[in-house]
């Protein structure tokens, strides 16, 4: 595990290198593995009973809350510090009413715009699919939080000392263990599954073919900001459910290219300072003419 | 020169094997795997373990509702977190009450011809096996949602507790969280009087209780492929509890003639219903209100007037050889000595002779009769 001063000197490492080779920018762009794991989410199957709510909660040691029944589901809730995935409920044109129900959770992007903002690396996404965060490496500058489009890593504000980034984790010790994530595995109506992201996806295109009238022709992860590992099937538009309408392009693709052409091979910076510096020298050799004169 | 081809073009084999995904996880065009046919993961050619073809066009489980077990516990499920203990299905009742409306199917989606399979032939138990299968649901995946789906459309309870209890919680009372209804009661309508919006004959009285008990209907002859949301429904008895059938002459006119004699269903008033004794002066009384209409009339719906004679049904009854008893009165002696039309008069034996017509005002079983008060008109020759 990397402290945070190895960061510091592994970063003034690679700015040495930088500044010396042009190599070293040259990264070539990563491609996922095509085995990467996802999950589905069958929005259709899901009776909002909130077991997944329960059961990560269970997972992640947080203070459990009783299950409630689905009367008492709050109007709009989003997932917090305190509870990594939160059911919300979206009232149908059906009558007697057929509501949706929608899990909201970090979507583990493929490009995840959380991993290109943070400056120190705290957040990295996994071969396999997760994109988890290291509170060793945190600075707590939340530009995470600002880059998410779904709007996900959330801090806690209450806490002075040693605030964490919270965020689903995909279950990670319980993958490494070679268990499913507790949600997908408390799932009575196994709305949720686990798989390989591109079988997951041939499921989700069969499901859509096989069943025109229960789903929307749309897989709501399959492409959006270049692909989520958590990915949605629904019988309303997605819009409708208040899923951020994105484009096809990976996030970090706009906000690196303003980052990186401020930052490129150190000309602007350099260039300012020359234009500054040469400020100073021609307002001084004024002085020192003024001077002179008098 | 050969071997290196040979060795070369297994080893191409076993790259191209190495780089596809498992088995189980392969799926054509039509969504079917290895795992759609076959229950193992690595079938052989003496142990290729195939299940019967899933295709719903197979399904062939139309079982009486009888036939089927009375209530299942659902316990196959071995999840690892057991929270909850195995639900008891009230198998019966649901099998009975699908009569009416998409019968076995609607659960036994695939079946192919002979025993019924288990929801395990299929759906595979614990999330790990879910897995490697993701084209269906599992086990668990699968019993909830043939339960979930139905009753949440139905408005009952969908808590989970409705149907098991929590393991965590310590049982208030077991046993009636145990407890399975095991026969639904249904109660029947009796009289219907519908308005309807003819000119003349505005009223039209249906009978409930003589199709399901004296013509012998079942409720699937009538109420079929109904949806069970039609009276099981989260406003319960918003037409009074009734289940209509529908408007117009529809729900008549299978069994009803509805061209012509309008005045046989419709009238000023509420009619009275159907009385075999005011109808045709045969009173039915114990043992023939038993039988099926057409055992005496016949199959043919247009029932004709039989002869009240008992002779005309009944050929074997002889006078002086007829046992007296299957008429469930036993003739003592003294009255099996007095001559039948004494007491049957002028031999008329559809109507039921009373102890007052020869005694006094006293009757059996209330009262032993009295005193006898009318002679016998004739004497046994």
């Amino acid at each position: 595990m990397e402290t945070r001063r190895d960061f510091l000197r592994t970063t003034l490492i690679t700015t040495a290198a930088a500044s010396v080779s042009e190599a070293a920018r040259a990264a070539p762009a990563r491609i996922p593995s095509t085995d990467r794991m996802g999950i589905l989410v069958d929005t259709t199957a899901c009776v909002g009973c909130r077991s997944c709510e329960a059961a990560c909660k269970r997972a992640h040691d947080y203070p459990n809350e009783p299950t409630a029944d689905n009367s008492t589901i709050p109007a709009r809730r989003r997932p917090g510090h305190d509870s990594l995935t939160v059911v919300n409920e979206y009232p149908g044109p059906e009558r007697p009413p057929r509501p949706t129900y929608v899990k909201v959770q970090c979507m583990h992007c493929d490009f995840p715009g959380c991993e290109s903002a943070c400056i120190v690396g705290a957040i990295s996404k996994k071969e396999s699919g997760p994109v988890l965060w290291d509170g060793d490496k945190c600075i707590g500058c939340r530009y995470c939080m600002v880059a998410c489009p779904f709007q996900i890593p959330s801090f806690e504000y209450e806490k002075a000392l040693k605030p964490e980034i919270e965020k689903c984790d995909f279950c990670i010790r319980r993958i490494d263990d070679g268990n499913v994530p507790a949600c997908v595995e408390v799932c009575p109506m196994e709305a949720l599954a686990y798989g390989r992201r591109a079988s997951l996806i041939e499921v989700a295109r069969e499901k859509i073919r096989n069943n025109p009238d229960r789903y929307n022709d749309h897989i709501y992860g399959e492409f959006e900001a270049g692909g989520t590992s958590w990915m949605y099937l629904a019988k309303a538009e997605f819009k409708e459910l208040e899923f951020p309408e994105l484009g096809r392009d990976p996030m970090p693709g706009t906000s690196e290219s303003i980052q990186h052409g401020i930052f490129a091979y150190f000309v602007p910076p350099v260039s300012l300072y020359a234009l500054l510096g040469g400020l100073m020298w021609i307002t001084k050799k004024r002085k020192e003419a003024e001077e002179m004169a008098e | 020169m050969s071997v290196t081809i040979r060795s070369s073009a297994y080893l191409v084999f076993l790259l191209l094997l190495a780089d596809r995904p498992a088995l189980g996880q392969m799926s054509n065009q039509r969504g079917n795997n290895c795992l759609t046919c076959h229950t193992c993961e690595v079938p052989t050619k003496l142990n290729p373990c195939l299940r019967s073809c899933p295709r719903s066009q197979m399904t062939t489980v139309h079982h009486s509702a009888a036939a089927g077990p009375d209530s299942i516990l659902m316990e196959k499920l071995t999840g690892s977190p057991e929270l909850y203990e195995p639900a008891l299905f009230s198998h019966r009742v649901h099998a009975e009450m699908s009569e009416m409306s998409g019968k076995c199917v609607m659960c036994h989606h695939y079946n192919p011809p002979g025993k019924v399979l288990p929801c395990s032939d299929c759906h595979a138990s614990g999330s790990a096996a879910r897995t490697l299968d993701l084209s269906k649901p599992g086990l668990k995946g699968a019993y909830h949602r043939q339960c979930v789906n139905c009753h949440r459309e139905l408005g009952g309870a969908t808590g989970c507790e409705s149907c098991h209890l929590s393991r965590s919680r310590t049982p208030v009372a077991a046993p009636a969280g145990r407890s399975v209804k095991e026969a639904i009661r249904v109660t029947r309508p009796k009289r219907l009087v519908f308005e309807t919006k003819a000119n003349e004959g505005r009223l039209v009285t249906f009978f409930h209780n003589e199709h399901t008990d004296l013509f012998g209907l079942a409720c699937s002859d009538c109420h079929a492929n109904e949806r069970c949301s039609r009276c099981h429904k989260p406003a319960a008895a918003s037409a009074g509890g009734v289940v209509h059938l529908g408007q117009g002459h529809d729900a008549c006119s299978p069994c009803h003639s509805v061209k012509e004699n309008c005045r046989r269903c419709h009238g000023e008033q509420p009619r009275a219903g159907f009385s075999h004794a005011r109808r045709t002066g045969f009173d039915l009384g114990r043992f023939h209100s038993l039988l099926a209409c057409s055992r005496c009339h016949g199959a043919k719906r247009n029932y004709s007037g039989l002869s009240s004679n008992c002779r005309s049904c009944h050929s074997q009854w002889e006078t002086g050889s007829f046992d007296h008893r299957v008429t469930g009165m036993k003739l003592d002696d003294t009255h099996s000595a007095i001559e039948c039309a004494s007491c049957h008069i002028e031999n008329e034996y559809g109507r039921k002779p009373t102890c007052s017509s020869c005694h006094d005002d006293k009757s059996y079983p209330g009262a032993t009769p009295g005193l006898r008060v009318r002679l016998t008109k004739t004497k046994r020759p």
